[in-house]
Order: C-alpha cells, then structure tokens, then sequence
C-alpha cells in the first residue's frame, strides 16, 4: 500500500517530535507505533536526514542516528521538535465519534468524553464544526435518562420490534450500550427470551425500573433481533424498488428481470418489506412468502370494500 | 519516484519556511529549495500544489503581502503550526482513543490514526470490536472530499444514483452540512439545477466528487437547521384506524387518540405514508383522504396482482 506525498510527509512531521520524545527508542518499537514495517520506517528517517535548512551543509540538516543497535537518537531536530496540531479534518473526525459517543446512555466514560469534545472544540473553529456535522439521534430521552443512571438495574421496556413494528412488554438487564453509526444499542439478558438480545434503544418507547431476584447467566456477545436461522429470498424490483439493494445488502442475481437475492430473518419481516414496497418487488421464492403476501394484501385490501 | 521526491521537496519547504526570520520570497522558495527546478510553468504548478497540500494538513502557511498589495513572502510561525497542548488527563486519553478507533474500519480510519500520533498515542490493533463503544464504518469515497467542500466552502459536483432511476444523473450542490444517523451518513445541501435544498445518501454517490476551482455559490441561511429534514415542506393529515397493538411507529406519530383505534397523523409525503400503511398489511386502514385511501387501494391491488399465479 503506497501512500500520497502528504501522508507520507504527515507521518514524517509526527515522527521526529515523537522519536525527540522518545530517545533511544528501537526501530521495531517506533514502526510498531507508527503501523509501518521497519523497512518503512527506516526509508522515513533516510528521507528526514536527507531534508533541512536551506544551504543544506551537512550542519544544516537533520540528524539523526539509527545504526547504534537499532535504537533511534535524534541529534539534531531542528523545526521538527513539536508534534503539529491537528488539520481541520483529523479534528473533526475525532469530534464526531466523541459525539457520536455522547449519544450512548450509560457510558463510563461520559464525563470524560464531553471534557475531550470541549477540549478539541476549542483547537478548530467551533461554530465552523457545527455547522458542518450533525450526529442525529432519535432514542427517547426519558430512556436514555434511566440507562445513563447505571447499566446495572433491571428495566421493564415497551419494545417495538424492528420485524413486525409491534410492540412487547419484557423485562430486561442491561449489560453494554454501543453505537453503530448513530444508531445505539443496549445488550441486554432478556427475560422474555431466556437470553442475551440486542436491542436498538429509539425501539425501546418507555422504560421503568424494577426488582427481579433472577440470577442472569454469565454474558454472551450476541448482536441478533431474532433467533430465527436466516433464509433466503428472491425478489424481482422494478426501478422503484431498487433501492433495497444497497440498504438490505441484496445480491443482484441479474438485471433483466432485476432480480436479487437477500436474507430475511423472519416470514413477518420479509412479508412487511414486500409490502412496504406496494408491488414494486415480486416474490420469486420461497413459494410460501408468496403466498403470505398474496394473503397479506387481500386481507389488507378487504377494508376497502 | 516522484512520490519520494515530493515528500522530500514539502519536507524542506515546512522546515525552510519554519526557520525563516522573514517571510521567504517565491524567487528565495524557487532558487534555494531542493525541486523546484524546471521553467515558469512548472514551478508556478508545482508550487500552488505544494502550498494547496500544506495548507490542507493544516499547516498555518502564511502570505504576506507589502504595503502595495504585493506578495512579499511566506512563512510558518512555530507558535501557530505546533499542537497546543491540551492537558488531557488519562481518561480523556481513552476517550480520543476510543473515538480514533472507532472509525478503523471506515475511509477515515487513516485521518483518525493519523491524528493519534500527533497525541503521542497511536491505533491499536489488538482492541476487540466489544471494547469499542462507537463503531462508525463508512465506506464512501465521498465522505473525505465533501468534509474537503465543506471546509473550503467550494461547490462539489457527483453522479447520484436515485433508487427509482435507471441511470446516475450529475448533481451540481453546494453543501451545506453532513449527518449521521439511522446508520447512514448524507449530504445537505443546494441543488443547483432543482434549485432548491436537498439531502443526498452518501452510499448512493457513484464515483468522485469533483469540487469546484471558485467558492460555492450559494450559502446556508441564517435559518438553517442541519437536523430538519430540509424536503419536509407541505404537510398533510390523515385520519387512520389503527388495530391494537400494531402498527406502533405509526400510532406514535399521531396526535392523541380522538376515538378507540383512531389516530390523525401529519405527513409530509403522501407516498411515504402510503408505504408505511401498506407496511402495516390489515393493521392500519385508511379513513381519509380519499387520495391516500386511492393510493394505498391501488398499491394493494398491485400487490395481489403481483402475487397471484396465473394458470
């Protein structure tokens, strides 16, 4: 993998402040920071001790000694002693993931994270930074209150179900909150279930504490809705419908008819996307969604008599 | 080749023009640094390119121009170019690491990397995906250059792929604001051939996002709101017959219950409507209007016409 000059050099700037810091480092030890082979890092400081002040007589160069047992002494860093402060963008980056974090109740390092977005805040313009990245949210916030007063606590949750947008009633022992692309989730052992689920926190439209004497297995990490295996579906899309190709990571199997292939983890999923899409996506297989949506939509269609 | 030597040929221009009392002449830049040969043209070209590249990193590169209005110079002030130290505590450590490596799977992960090390921290490979509280993942070449746009306030032009159409069209936009949210990130911006706000899917930009030489043309109102869906304009109420535990997202959305099983709810779109009642199968009917009752009447019998195997 070759990186542009202004990586390259981006790297190069870090790494002479970082070696002044750290004198008498090993090579291996400084590629491993810096995720580069050795080699790379060896061909950096050739680079750096070849560059300095206009003149560039041996005096007028960076120095650097790299060949006493492999460990790195900078001799003479000239303007390179401090590491440069963040671009716009390396700033920016980093803010929205810190708030992307603000956003997930229960976090023990909450404090800290909004102490760091001050923090950074202040390095680039501010009304400039906001102004140009929203990290939109839409959990309720009377939940997000009770699950940023402490994971530990039982909870009984209104949860509208993502497969059939109905509602159930559980109670359930949260355990890790954590964010997918501004959406949160809360991992919890679901006593309805008998099991560890994942829930998304904007499904979760009221919650309230409770007692409950259960003991809870020892956690395990599992990021499913349903415990349902998943099965295969094949549709045929007009262009309206073509977009679920990219939002349900569907296979396109072929063009003419656009016909493609994706996975389903429930019959009442399945059937609430086929009719979501009004006609605009024909069951192909398996027989029996067929069949359910034919079923489906006549029902539907009886209240219009 | 030429990779190494414009490495080498910046590295030497940070370092000169660091070192420099005085701002330091183009004529000084051309003669004296390493690269820089070849005629007008080329180092005029080479120069601008170098100065765009710096100036990009976030490298404070300074002009400096005389009295009449000429461009006497540049320099770096070391005050501006270092990172001020921002006294994090340990904690607060974590927490930039954590933010960094929540984009390690994304087309930012390089920038956010990149950033640790300046922070005398660095991206570690060893952290397990259930050590991260945030994971943002990314993938859209368009995200680096509209962040790019964004902060130069210059107009982008792409190929956006709308669901419904066959073809990607060439959308000219001066944006306005990113959002993430609901797993996905978009574009806000002007539209400059539909003349109007609009909100653009990253996933569904094909291809490079051209940004324009000149500032962009037009800038957000004082008003503007990145949060507010910018197509929510006209508004419409429908009055829906909402079965018992069903259809909750719905019901939510709705004024409180005027009669059992009867909810007004305001939309913007009639067709998104349509669609979340035809989601709902038998559970949501449509008492009004009548446009809606008509949609969803003929989305159904689609439906069963669809489905319905002929002989």
């Amino acid at each position: 993998m070759s990186a542009t000059a202004g990586q390259r050099l981006s790297r190069v700037l870090a790494l002479v402040p970082w070696l002044v810091a750290h004198q008498g480092i090993t090579i291996t030890e400084a590629a491993q920071h810096f995720g580069v082979s050795e080699k790379e890092l060896e061909d950096d400081l050739w680079l750096v001790i070849l560059c300095g002040v206009p003149g560039y007589m041996p005096d007028q160069l960076v120095d650097i000694d790299f060949w006493d047992n492999g460990r790195i002494s900078v001799i003479e860093p000239l303007t390179l002693t401090k590491p440069m402060r963040l671009s716009h963008d390396e700033a920016l980056t980093l803010l929205i993931a810190l708030r992307v974090m603000a956003q997930i109740p229960g976090l023990d390092a909450h404090d800290s994270v909004m102490s760091t977005i001050a923090k950074l805040e202040r390095t680039i313009d501010e009304r400039e930074s906001k102004q140009i990245v929203e990290v939109s949210s839409h959990a309720n916030p009377e939940v997000i209150a009770m699950l940023q007063s402490g994971l530990g606590s039982a909870l009984a949750i209104t949860y509208t179900s993502g497969s059939d947008d109905r509602e159930s009633e559980r109670v359930i022992q949260p355990r890790r909150t954590f964010s997918v692309d501004g959406v949160v989730y809360v991992d919890a052992y679901c006593h309805l279930a008998e099991a560890f689920r994942t829930f998304r926190l904007d499904r979760i439209t009221a919650a309230r504490k409770v007692e409950i004497p259960h003991d809870i297995p020892e956690f395990e990490d599992s990021r499913v809705d349903d415990p349902a295996p998943p099965w295969s579906v094949v549709l045929d899309l007009s262009p309206s419908a073509r977009w679920i190709v990219d939002v349900h990571g569907a296979e396109v199997l072929s063009t003419d008819p656009f016909r493609v292939r994706l996975t389903a983890f429930s019959q009442a999923w399945a059937v609430r996307l086929v009719m979501s899409l009004r006609g605009a996506a024909t069951v192909v297989e398996p027989p029996s969604l067929r069949a359910a949506v034919l079923a489906s939509a006549r029902e539907a269609r009886e209240a219009y008599r | 080749m030429e990779r190494v030597n414009r490495t080498e040929r910046l590295l030497n221009l940070v370092i000169a023009l660091m070192a420099t009392q005085q701002p330091m002449p183009r004529a000084s830049i051309r003669q004296q640094i390493p690269g820089y040969d070849g005629n007008d043209a080329a180092f005029e070209r080479k120069f601008e390119r170098d100065k765009d590249e710096l100036r990009s990193m976030g490298i404070p590169l300074q002009t400096f121009m005389d009295a009449g209005g000429e461009v006497q110079g540049y320099r770096i002030l070391s005050s501006e170019y270092a990172l001020p130290d921002l006294e994090l505590s340990h904690a607060e450590r974590t927490a930039l690491s954590l933010a960094a490596h929540a984009w390690r799977d994304a087309v930012a992960g390089p920038l956010a990397g990149q950033a640790l090390l300046k922070l005398d921290s660095a991206m570690d490979p060893h952290l397990r995906s259930d050590q991260l509280p945030a994971h943002l993942t990314a993938r859209e070449a368009a995200l680096l250059p509209l962040m790019a746009a964004l902060r130069t306030q210059r107009d982008v032009t792409f190929a956006y792929q709308r669901a419904d159409e066959d073809r990607p069209t060439t959308r000219s936009v001066s944006p306005w604001g990113l959002r993430v949210g609901q797993g996905a990130w978009y574009l806000v911006g002007f539209d400059h051939d539909r003349e109007d706000v609009r909100t653009f899917r990253l996933s569904r930009i094909r291809d490079a996002v051209d940004l324009a030489e000149t500032p962009r043309r037009c800038d957000p109102p004082a008003s503007f709101d990145l949060n507010s869906d910018a197509s929510a304009e006209q508004s419409i109420t429908a009055s829906l017959s909402i079965a018992d535990g069903q259809a909750v997202s719905l019901r939510r959305r709705s004024q409180p219950s005027t009669a059992r099983g009867r909810y007004d709810i305001s939309a913007s779109d009639l067709e998104r409507l349509a669609t979340d009642v035809c989601a709902a199968s038998s559970g949501v009917v449509v008492l009004s209007p009548p446009e809606l009752v008509a949609q969803v009447r003929q989305s159904l019998d689609d439906l069963i016409a669809a489905h319905t195997d002929t002989p």
